[in-house]
């Protein structure tokens, strides 16, 4: 779970999930293009890219410790679903988690992670390259929706790629307010603004008594 | 301190081979031993029982190419977490029940509806229906039926429970729970703690076992 770093608000996984989800949903204008992939199995990878974390939701995302991360992302990459597309955008987001930093467990799962995907890019059969170039989607819209969660103004961005068959990437910077309004440039989208919320609970009690709480947002245009 | 599941599970194993030693008749309660097709005292169909326990589910039948990398997806039993990590919780309710709380928009106020991803099928339940409303499957022994049933779409071979879930409406808000079922409960691809509720709202997905429901609110006019 993510806790608000200026409120006592938990905010579960498949929220950060479910907005992770909707940034991806809203994906693509004539500037940026969308995944040479199954749109729906790249909303869904994008959506499931942390989905080892399930039973361990309970704990900080934050402050769990390295071994117990490992596990979560041990089951990130065995907790798959029957869309080979949706496992392959997971696989990619986990493996690039784990490239991070270098230790022999670390180095273990990325080299299993890099097995499970180079075994299925065959039998697909796409290029490792595509899947590189919906990676820095999938890390744009986590990215994000991550920081979101941390209930935090703060300012980010990520390289993506913006073309079908070319590897090159533009800087997205976005910024967050603490009222929920964020504004993205340049503008990757296919709508000119999108709302909605987020789900979160007062911690204090949580989870075992639960007060909801709505964190709603606004993703905008960035004069 | 350090949890070691391998430890937990030997003990568990250990503990079900001892149990699997008899089978008690789940109609008269006799222990009988476990070879038993009918039950000794009240001639139960005993058998019957294991014919509808609930299929675990093998992650390998979902992608078939994973066996052949030689990766056990099923073992989950040398994974170690650190104790303080790991915390399980019972749901006491509402922090405040009077308290206003946030956009109606996200509180039900019609028909709450499950459409079932691969066919269409769509389970409608009104609100009287949502005090408790268990997800699960057919007890082929008792009959007893769920009144989210999802016995017809194979429920058993996509390992359902046959009480695997409940949706509560309570407070004006939707809350799942998982009841600690053998295949486990996913939100928007998050497995479930069980018994540890969650609020589900329009445009969720949840996954029992292996079949996947897409989450409408039907709002009132």
């Amino acid at each position: 779970m993510f806790k608000s770093k200026t409120r006592p608000i938990a905010l579960p996984q498949s929220e950060h999930a479910r907005l992770a989800g909707l940034i991806a949903y809203h994906w693509g204008n004539a500037d940026f293009d969308c995944p040479a992939i199954d749109f729906d199995s790249f909303v869904k990878g994008v959506t499931e890219h942390d989905r080892g974390y399930g039973l361990l939701d309970s704990a900080p995302i934050d402050g769990v410790s390295m071994k117990t991360w490992l596990t979560i992302q041990r089951q990130g990459l065995l907790q798959v679903c029957d869309d080979m597309l949706t496992n392959v955008v997971c696989w990619m987001h986990i493996r690039r988690l784990l490239s991070y930093a270098s230790s022999p467990e670390r180095d273990e799962l990325r080299q299993m992670a890099d097995s499970m995907i180079d075994e299925s890019l065959a039998q697909l059969p796409i290029e490792r390259d595509v899947f590189e170039w919906v990676d820095t989607i999938t890390r744009f819209c986590d990215n994000l929706a991550f920081d979101f969660g941390f209930d935090k103004a703060k300012q980010g961005s990520v390289e993506v790629c913006h073309k079908i068959g070319s590897m090159e990437r533009i800087k997205v910077e976005y910024w967050l307010e603490e009222d929920g309004v964020i504004q993205v440039k340049p503008w990757v989208f296919s709508v000119e603004r999108f709302s909605g919320f987020v789900m979160g609970y007062q911690e204090d009690g949580y989870p075992d008594r639960l007060e909801p709480v709505l964190r709603p947002f606004t993703i905008e245009k960035r004069p | 301190m350090i949890l070691t599941l391998k430890i937990k599970c030997g003990i568990e194993r250990l503990f079900m081979e001892t149990r699997t030693n008899i089978q008690i008749c789940p109609n008269c309660g006799h222990e009988n031993s476990a070879q038993a097709d009918v039950c000794k005292k009240c001639k139960h169909d005993l058998a019957a029982n294991e014919r509808d326990s609930t299929n675990r589910l093998d992650k390998t039948s979902a992608i078939p190419d994973l066996a052949a990398l030689g990766l056990d997806v099923t073992d989950y039993g040398d994974f170690e977490f650190d104790s303080a990590d790991v915390k399980t919780h019972h749901f006491e309710g509402f922090a405040d029940d009077d308290a206003p709380i946030g956009d109606g928009a996200v509180r039900l106020k019609g028909n709450l509806i499950l459409t079932e991803r691969e066919t269409g099928k769509k389970f409608v339940i009104p609100p009287a229906d949502l005090q408790e409303a268990v997800i699960g499957r057919k007890n082929q022994q008792s009959g007893y039926s769920p009144i989210i049933d999802l016995s017809a779409l194979e429920g058993h071979k996509y390992g359902v429970s046959r009480r695997h879930a409940t949706i509560s409406y309570r407070d004006n808000w939707l809350i799942l729970t998982d009841h600690n079922s053998t295949n486990g409960t996913y939100l928007n691809g998050h497995r479930l703690v069980p018994e540890q509720a969650r609020v589900i709202r329009d445009k969720d997905t949840i996954r029992i076992g292996g079949i996947i429901l897409h989450v409408t609110y039907e709002f009132a006019e």
